[in-house]
């Protein structure tokens, strides 16, 4: 199990290098000028180059990334050009705010997911069956923001029982935390609850037809106890698979639901700093959530490993 | 019996008079939701719009404008423009604090100015007050500005940020975090600022005009999508509403609760064609554009019904319109005659770069359509906003979709771009005689005779057709009914000095 461990962080050295560079390769081939969105569309050229000068943009771009890289491995990611603020610091005052909301699309997602998944596969060609396949169909097709639009007319305005947008923090006032999460966790979940209930109706079908369980029901126990303590458990193995994979493109999601729902998270700061051109931003908050995704999907491998005993043998 | 009336009406004058007075709620938080976050709270820094919303309320200006664009007093009680126009001497308010608690006077004048100027700060304001040569300090609240040549729209450009009054002591305190540790002299004094979620402004009690403000907090939301804005609005989250879209004023107008204002804006939207490339380097084909288009369908269908056509840069808020002015409908006739003068008798075929915005979008389909009509196949490319500006600013385009939000003194919605020398004559357009009505607008005093000037603009502008002007936008804002005692002008400001919120 170590051995595992330490082989796969040894694979994470080049591969984080590798992220930095395209990371700093694609911020700086986007198209636009910093120097002019800063200064203006009067600037002049001699103030432009004095601009690009104190920052450091008219050097070559392998002693930029040099320097960039060498100050990222000491924990410092540079300052806003906008507010002057550390990148750091601005990662660490949104963190908070995406975590919650990754951990409130995530739960919304399971809780719908989980109950759905199971009692389709238990009662295939039903029509519960045919109404939760309809319902993944849809939850994966609708796009994001426009399944929030529709989710803010129908419970904010229309009924007006939730906040349409704005962030409340947990410390500040729990149920309103709750209120203000609720829209955007069930935007940003649906479509991740839709793919688990169909992978985990597959999953069951197939387990379904075991014969421990065959054995199980055999023994004479009830329904309840074969499907939950002998079939889910096993079932649920490449459920965490897919939860693991789908963890980036969740991430990547955060952004239109944060814009959406005007909520001061990562993928809002990341956007608006795109947009800007801030470059030290959009490098400092890319490469945190790089380093965020590989450390995750280590995390889902080593777990994966200790759950189930043949990943460890085979590796 | 006969005295009565005018007594009678004495009584009912001094009740109204008192019930207005009365009415005046102190106290109260105002939300208003914005359409992004500032960028900078430093106005010496600031190249967005959004930034002056703010910056109205925490910073004091030596001079503001009214509702008909005349110059009125702020931090500067008086003035006077000597020399020909080569010197304004500024006199200032006496007793004015900062909120930090230090003092204003000419010599804070003089370091704002310095700031401006110097290289190193590398201000965005420094092209604005190129014009300034030196400022003097004659008096401790007395201060000379001179400029190198006659400026006439030099007062309008101090209703900006450039007038805008920075603490030298919380500069020298904070340094490169000013930027978010804001000290003015305005109403309200910075309170905090959660990037992104909000910023609390608090009422500033050593404001220099006595009983104001009403209001014991500001606190701006930025919610960048606009539908959920609006719906922000509605649920009664804000209170004040920047930037509605054209399509929900009608909903907002019907719902209960909800003002709606529309005055003319300073804003002109055109489209940019390069004079100095194919095909738009040929007049007769730029003039082909001028004629084939419908701005009447535009404001329709995309504006509904809101704003102005438009024909110059000159909006109809500002005195510089020329009304008389009627050589811009649709003509498709003359626009294929054009065609023909220009040597493409059977069409043409040529790509506009647009901003990836709704409202952007349907107007070039629109004119997409139209051009089909007069045989021009129009292609429309669309962008990213910075990847747009860049383009613009590298001359890499032969049409460009972009507006200009306008300046309240006519010189800064014509100069920079019709000028051969124009800050942002991207499209290169060079004449002299344009160059020279221009340049006498500039430093002619009379508005008359500025006004006969700008005519004469307007015409050639149209004659030449380097830009094909399309639409003046409305200046929409959406108020809870709760808020009283706002002003709106034309410049779209959100100036909180004089408002009250009567619920609380």
């Amino acid at each position: 199990m170590l051995a595992l461990i330490a082989r796969r962080l040894l694979t994470t050295i080049p591969l984080l290098f590798l992220v930095s560079l395209v990371v700093f390769a694609l911020v700086h081939a986007l198209p636009g000028d910093p120097a002019m969105l800063f200064l203006g569309e009067e600037a002049t050229p001699d103030n432009l180059a004095r601009f690009r000068a104190r920052l450091g943009f008219d050097r070559p771009l392998v002693t930029q990334y040099a320097e960039w890289l060498g100050r990222a491995l000491r924990g410092d990611l540079g300052r806003s050009l906008r507010t002057n603020q550390p990148v750091s610091e601005a990662i660490r005052e949104r963190l908070p705010v995406t975590l919650e909301l990754l951990a409130a699309a995530l739960l919304v997602s399971l809780t719908i997911a989980v109950p759905m998944g199971v009692i389709s596969a238990v009662r295939r060609n039903t029509g519960v069956d045919l109404v939760s396949t309809v319902f993944a169909l849809i939850g994966f097709s609708l796009p994001g923001f426009w399944l929030g639009i529709i989710l803010i007319w129908v419970f904010a305005l229309f009924f007006r029982w939730l906040p349409p947008s704005g962030f409340v923090s947990l410390p500040s006032s729990v149920p309103d935390n709750v209120r203000s999460l609720v829209l955007p966790s069930i935007t940003l979940g649906t479509a991740l609850a839709a793919l688990v209930a169909r992978q985990l109706r597959s999953g069951m079908l197939e387990v379904l037809r075991q014969d421990y369980v065959r054995t199980a029901q055999a023994k004479g126990l009830g329904e309840g106890p074969v499907v939950i303590k002998h079939a889910l458990k096993n079932a649920l193995i490449p459920v965490v698979t897919v939860v693991g994979l789908q963890l980036g493109g969740l991430l990547g999601n955060t952004i239109i639901t944060e814009t959406l729902f005007a909520l001061p998270g990562v993928g809002r700061l990341m956007i608006d700093s795109i947009f800007s051109r801030d470059f030290f931003v959009v490098q400092g908050v890319i490469l945190f959530l790089a380093v965020g995704y590989v450390v995750a999907n280590l995390v889902v491998d080593i777990l994966y490993a200790y759950l189930d005993p043949r990943i460890r043998v085979q590796s | 019996m006969r005295d009565v009336r005018p007594f009678t009406l004495a009584v009912v004058a001094m009740l109204t008079v008192a019930s207005v007075a009365s009415a005046q709620v102190r106290g109260g938080t105002m939300r208003i939701g914005l359409d992004a976050d500032n960028t900078t709270m430093d106005p010496h820094l600031s190249t967005a719009a959004v930034d002056r919303q703010v910056f109205n309320n925490v910073y004091g200006k030596l001079v503001d404008i009214d509702a008909k664009f005349g110059i009125v007093p702020q931090l500067a009680q008086s003035w006077e423009v000597r020399n020909g126009g080569l010197s304004y001497v500024f006199k200032l308010r006496p007793g004015v604090k900062f909120h930090d608690g230090s003092d204003f006077n000419a010599e804070t004048v003089r370091w704002n100015f310095e700031r401006m100027r110097d290289p190193q700060v590398a201000s965005p304001r420094r092209s604005e007050i190129a014009p300034v040569r030196e400022v003097k300090v004659l008096d401790p609240l007395i201060v000379e500005i001179v400029l190198s040549a006659p400026f006439t729209p030099f007062l309008s450009v101090l209703t900006d940020r450039a007038g805008m009054m920075v603490s030298r002591a919380a500069v020298e305190k904070y340094k490169d975090d000013y930027a978010r540790n804001p000290v003015g002299t305005g109403p309200f004094r910075f309170a905090g600022w959660v990037k992104d979620d909000h910023m609390t402004l608090k009422r500033f009690d050593g404001y220099w005009e006595k009983g104001l403000p009403y209001l014991d907090e500001v606190v701006y939301k930025p919610i960048p999508d606009t539908t959920v804005r609006f719906t922000a609005m509605r649920t009664g989250q804000i209170d004040f509403m920047h930037q509605i879209a054209p399509k929900d004023v009608a909903v907002a107008r019907a719902e209960r609760g909800l003002r709606v204002s529309e005055i003319a804006s300073l804003w002109w939207q055109a489209v940019h064609l390069n004079n100095q490339v194919a095909p738009f380097n040929n007049k007769a084909l730029r003039q082909a554009m001028w004629y084939a288009v419908d701005r009447s369908v535009i404001q329709r269908v995309v504006y509904q019904g809101l704003g102005a056509v438009a024909w110059s840069p000159f909006p109809p808020s500002m005195w510089a319109q020329d009304r008389d002015f009627a050589d811009w409908k649709r003509d498709p006739a003359k626009a294929k005659a054009k065609l023909a003068e220009g040597g493409m008798p059977n069409g043409m075929t040529f790509t506009v770069k647009g901003w990836n915005i709704p409202t952007q979008v349907q107007e070039l389909q629109i004119i997409q359509a139209q051009l089909k009509d007069v045989g021009v196949d129009m292609k429309i490319e669309l962008l990213e906003f910075g990847k747009l500006l860049a383009d613009l600013n590298s001359h890499n385009f032969g049409a460009l979709r972009l507006g200009w939000s306008g300046r309240p003194d006519p010189d800064g919605n014509a100069h920079l771009f019709l000028h051969s020398k124009g800050g942002l004559n991207r499209v290169r357009y060079s004449n002299p005689k344009m160059d020279e009505l221009l340049d006498s607008a500039r430093t002619e005093g009379d508005q008359t005779k500025r006004k006969a000037l700008y005519a004469q603009v307007t015409r050639l502008a149209a004659d030449e057709a380097p830009y094909v002007f399309l639409h003046h936008d409305a200046e929409i804002k959406v108020w809870s009914e709760a808020v009283k005692g706002f002003e709106h002008l034309s410049d779209g400001m959100m100036r909180m000095k004089g408002v009250w919120l009567e619920r609380r």
